[in-house]
């Protein structure tokens, strides 16, 4: 039995150096690649008419001895009440030792979805999202890795926070009886800029169209914009320093009409 | 003289196998105290410290199990004991090679998650051919015996 104890032994004694080489060399590896080998791009973002699409640049740069297998980014937006708003997940499939994959991670935010019910709020109340965002991949076959963040807060700055459309005057410039309206709104939002025109209508309290107007806003993120806007009134008595206003924007959400009361 | 003989003979037997096993027990009570683990944040601290310390008692008992009945069969049987007791240790203390720490981080928390199950099954694998080694020499020693006994 002397060979067959002497078989085991060595058998154990290799598998286990082995383990251990194999071990100690993939965490190496890893730590060497870890020093600059995954970097995140400055997010950028784009508006349209249906999403809010933040993306964000990556890079994975292998200087490591071993491939990288199955990375998975993955974001997950969801509200307050913990409604999934968006989920986009990236997956690059391998990066082999010595090599640098590129790409871009992009999380679609459906406008519609978003503010479906409630996009007059959030147009004009801050407000708050939470984000899952994750990070995967297995190294060297063996190892598998994932970084999570959950629940971050992502803060929703409204874009028109603080709209105020207050008509103060009427007056007669010889052919035209004019309202005069101050509009004045703050862009909370940290990357979405509000330009574009803006359709306003006054009413009286008995839901009579005293006169309407448009105005042509630009307000980049993270200001204030005011600006007096004169409306044609047809008939003055119309106007009974009472009422609510409705407001139409086109930019950046095609929406309306955000009702105001007055007086 | 045959009476003293009586006595130095065990004796001589035993001294080497004490001295084995103390000197097995200083090393792994120096492995213990000498682990950078007060270094390590708190969160991983009170998962592997508790890890390490007890995988280095098991492995201390055992080899000073195994030192003091060494070349009986016992050894073997402490050698088979340590294997299997190792094997369902580190498989059910490290979660079958899948550890995840979570830290509070502001409103949130951050996961960390590393999957070694390649790793620790490897590891398993040579300690079981270690197992079979130990039922191996012990049918050896035995047959051996037998063989003697049967010898005229």
């Amino acid at each position: 039995m002397g060979p067959a104890v002497r078989a085991l032994g060595w058998a154990g004694r290799f598998l286990l150096v082995f383990a251990a080489l194999y071990l100690a060399t993939s965490l190496y590896s890893f730590s060497v690649m870890m020093g600059g080998g995954f970097a995140l791009g400055k997010p950028a973002f784009r508006v349209t008419a249906e999403e809010l699409a933040v993306s964000i640049p990556f890079s994975f740069n292998n200087t490591g001895y071993y491939d990288l297998n199955d990375a998975n980014l993955t974001a997950i937006i969801r509200d307050k009440e913990g409604n999934v708003l968006s989920r986009a997940e990236t997956l690059v499939a391998s990066v082999a030792r010595g090599t640098r994959v590129e790409g871009v991670h992009s999380v679609p935010l459906s406008i519609m979805k978003v503010f479906s019910g409630n996009m007059t709020k959030l147009l004009l109340e801050d407000d708050e999202f939470k984000v899952d965002i994750s990070l995967g991949f297995r190294y060297a076959h063996a190892l598998g890795f994932r970084l999570g963040f959950t629940d971050m807060s992502l803060p929703w700055g409204a874009p028109l926070g603080n709209l105020s459309v207050r008509p103060f005057g009427l007056r007669f410039n010889g052919t035209h009886h004019i309202l005069r309206v101050e509009l004045s709104f703050e862009n909370h939002s940290p990357f979405l800029p509000v330009s574009g025109s803006v359709k306003v209508e006054v009413y009286n309290e008995r839901a009579k169209l005293v006169g309407l107007g448009w105005v042509d806003v630009e307000a980049p993120p993270r200001s204030r914009f005011a600006t007096p806007l004169e409306l044609v009134v047809e008939d003055p008595s119309w106007f009974t320093g009472v009422g609510r206003v409705h407001v139409y924007t086109e930019a950046p959400f095609k929406l309306g009409p955000v009702v105001l009361p007055y007086g | 003289m045959a009476e003293e003989n009586g006595i130095r003979r065990p004796l001589w037997r035993i001294v080497p196998r004490v001295a084995k096993a103390a000197a097995w027990a200083a090393f792994y009570i120096i492995l213990l105290n000498s682990l950078p683990l007060k270094s390590l944040p708190a969160e991983v601290l009170g998962e592997l410290a508790g890890f390490a310390q007890n995988l280095i008692i098991i492995l201390l008992v055992f080899a000073v199990a195994g030192s003091l009945t060494s070349g009986t069969i016992l050894a073997y049987a402490f050698g088979f004991a340590k294997g299997l007791t190792l094997i369902a240790f580190t498989w059910i203390t490290l979660n079958g090679g899948l550890l995840t720490l979570t830290f509070p981080s502001g409103g949130g928390a951050v996961t960390f998650t590393l999957d070694f199950t390649v790793y620790l099954t490897m590891f398993l694998l040579a300690e079981l051919l270690g197992v079979a080694r130990n039922v191996v020499q012990a049918l050896d020693l035995l047959s051996r015996r037998v063989e003697r006994s049967e010898t005229p």
